[in-house]
């Protein structure tokens, strides 16, 4: 449970979100990690060299700058078809974003009314959204996101409409037993009171009271969006070949390691660094929201 | 004349089996300060609660009938008991602070409520607010509008609960220990400050509490329950004077006097 009073404290005023970011070592670092991933993929068109398809068959394999045999020109060398390895990296990064926000704003899109409706509803409507929950848990979200790959096609915007479907139960199972607590609180007791109608209530008294949560859960779906579209395109299953996605990149790094291990490396250790910021800025938020866990210190 | 009338009530929770409300019957007149005093767990909350029909979810009106202006509140659709909350009949909170949403300014809750049930503007609904702020006497009420429940006092979210409460002209308030979560002087002011609404706005209150100096300070009469029942009821000045239920008795002497040593409190019917 998260406390609302301490919580909106920090989230109500400009001042107080960027006190919360700044305060802890752990929400900076992701922060940080999450700006630079955003600015480099919005930048994208502007920042990379190259064309990230453009082929130069006589400089494959090019080491990067500063590296025995390498070339100014490729910063950090090419791969097997000659391509520019930077700037493919570049413009998977704004794959990476482009994947993690988009499919974000739809899950939370399912997943947040559903829970704040069955939450502060119960009765039927609650039953009949958790048995579904339960059985859509009880697939594992990587097979489920392979079927569905392998009946939409590939390409980016079904990756993304695969990891709605295989995901929307992660908002809908947290947010649901969050509203379970903000039902019984006094203030929704004298909102309804005053003559508010269920629907008023959801929007006006528990929705706000969920953000927070929002926040920490968001974080963490972004960097399971940012795995599963590398994880999919690494098998070959995520965005068409012309698409440049870190994990097509890795798999195709994979095939000419031993001539140029770099075209591996890059793609894998940004995939690593973007994954491991999201996660400790989710874990931070969660730490300065949750005061069960700030108790604790 | 007679506002409310709540007959022979009785309100059971699921999985049990005896009534937590048992037979209650009380009126109230119109403009008078009912209170409903007991020892926790005697059903006076449950009772109030019941009038709004905003019971707990395993609490159930199991009979009797609660006559509002003539209809019976039982057998309205929810639509239309929605109508009456607020309105007509509302409620103030025992705890202040949590009866306020965290996640707003106090002015963007009290606009809400202006405008869904008066149908005010924006600027209207200003015009408005700080009016009912004044009248609960909150010095500066637009800097007061403008900030969250946080940050604001027990005491002036209470009165503003009240200015809430008393915003669209209830007939009737139902205060559910609106004073116990604040200290001493606060809890006067609120009493007095309950007091002066009931005389400019003409409302009836049912003032719930267990504190029966609070109760005789503001109550026009008093009903004094127990175990789901109303055991006596009476104006509050005859009820100190002459009290017949043994409860009662208990009741008036179980509240410390200054000066007087008391080792252990007496129980019921070992006077």
């Amino acid at each position: 449970m998260l406390d609302l009073e301490q919580v909106n404290r920090r989230l109500t005023t400009a001042r107080g979100v960027f006190s919360l970011l700044t305060s802890s070592k752990k929400i900076l670092f992701g922060i940080i990690i999450l700006l630079v991933l955003i600015a480099i993929g919005l930048l994208a068109p502007w920042l990379s060299p190259f064309d990230p398809n453009e082929q130069t068959l006589g400089k494959a394999y090019l080491p990067p700058f500063g590296f025995n045999g390498g070339d100014s020109k490729y910063l950090l060398g090419t791969d097997s078809l000659g391509r520019d390895i930077l700037s493919r990296f570049i413009h998977g990064a704004s794959v990476a974003v482009y994947v993690s926000v988009v499919a974000t704003i739809l899950t939370a899109a399912i997943g947040v009314p559903l829970g704040v409706t069955s939450g502060y509803l119960r009765g039927k409507f609650d039953e009949a959204v958790m048995r579904a929950v339960d059985i859509w848990m009880s697939f594992p979200p990587v097979l489920l996101a392979i079927t569905l790959i392998s009946i939409l096609g590939t390409g980016l915007n079904n990756v993304i409409i695969a990891i709605v479907i295989a995901d929307w139960t992660r908002f809908t199972r947290v947010i649901r037993s969050e509203v379970l607590n903000i039902r019984e609180r006094d203030f929704v007791l004298a909102a309804k009171s005053i003559g508010f109608s269920p629907l008023q209530i959801m929007r006006h008294e528990v929705l706000p009271n969920v953000v927070p949560l929002l926040s920490i859960i968001a974080t963490l779906e972004m960097s399971v969006a940012i795995t599963v579209e590398v994880l999919l395109s690494y098998a070959g299953l995520g965005v068409k070949a012309d698409t440049p996605s870190w994990g097509s990149m890795i798999a195709d790094g994979l095939s000419y390691f031993r001539l140029n291990p770099w075209g591996m490396f890059i793609p894998l250790v940004a995939t690593i660094v973007v994954i491991l910021g999201l996660n400790i800025l989710g874990d931070g938020l969660r730490e300065k929201l949750d005061p069960r866990l700030t108790l604790t210190r | 004349m007679v506002l409310l009338s709540v007959e022979d009530l009785k309100i059971r929770f699921l999985g049990q089996d005896y009534n937590a409300v048992d037979g209650v019957n009380f009126t109230v007149e119109e403009a008078e300060i009912l209170g409903l005093v007991g020892e926790s767990g005697a059903g006076k909350s449950i009772t109030g609660r019941s009038i709004l029909r905003l019971l707990p979810s395993n609490g159930r009106i199991v009979g009797g009938r609660i006559l509002f202006k003539g209809t019976d509140l039982l057998s309205l659709s929810e639509d239309d008991m929605r109508k009456i909350r607020g309105k007509e009949i509302t409620a103030i909170q025992q705890d202040p602070l949590s009866s306020l949403n965290p996640a707003f300014r106090i002015r963007d809750q009290m606009f809400d409520i202006l405008k869904i049930h008066l149908g005010l503007k924006w600027k209207e609904a200003k015009e408005y607010g700080v009016k009912l702020l004044e009248e609960v006497g909150i010095p500066a009420p637009e800097v007061v509008l403008r900030k969250f429940p946080h940050q604001l006092s027990g005491g002036m979210c209470q009165r503003v609960m009240i200015a809430i409460a008393f915003s669209c002209n209830p007939m009737l308030v139902v205060a559910d220990e609106p004073t116990t979560a604040l200290d001493v002087i606060t809890q006067a002011l609120v009493v007095n400050l309950m007091k002066r609404m009931r005389e400019k706005h003409k409302t009836s209150i049912i003032f719930i509490t267990h504190n029966l100096a609070l109760a005789s300070n503001i109550c026009d009469r008093i009903a004094v329950m127990k175990l789901g029942k109303i055991v006596e009821m009476k104006p509050t000045k005859e009820l100190f004077k002459a009290p017949e239920h043994p409860y009662t008795l208990t009741l008036l002497e179980a509240v410390p006097r200054v000066g007087q040593r008391v080792t252990r409190l007496k129980e019921e019917g070992k006077a």
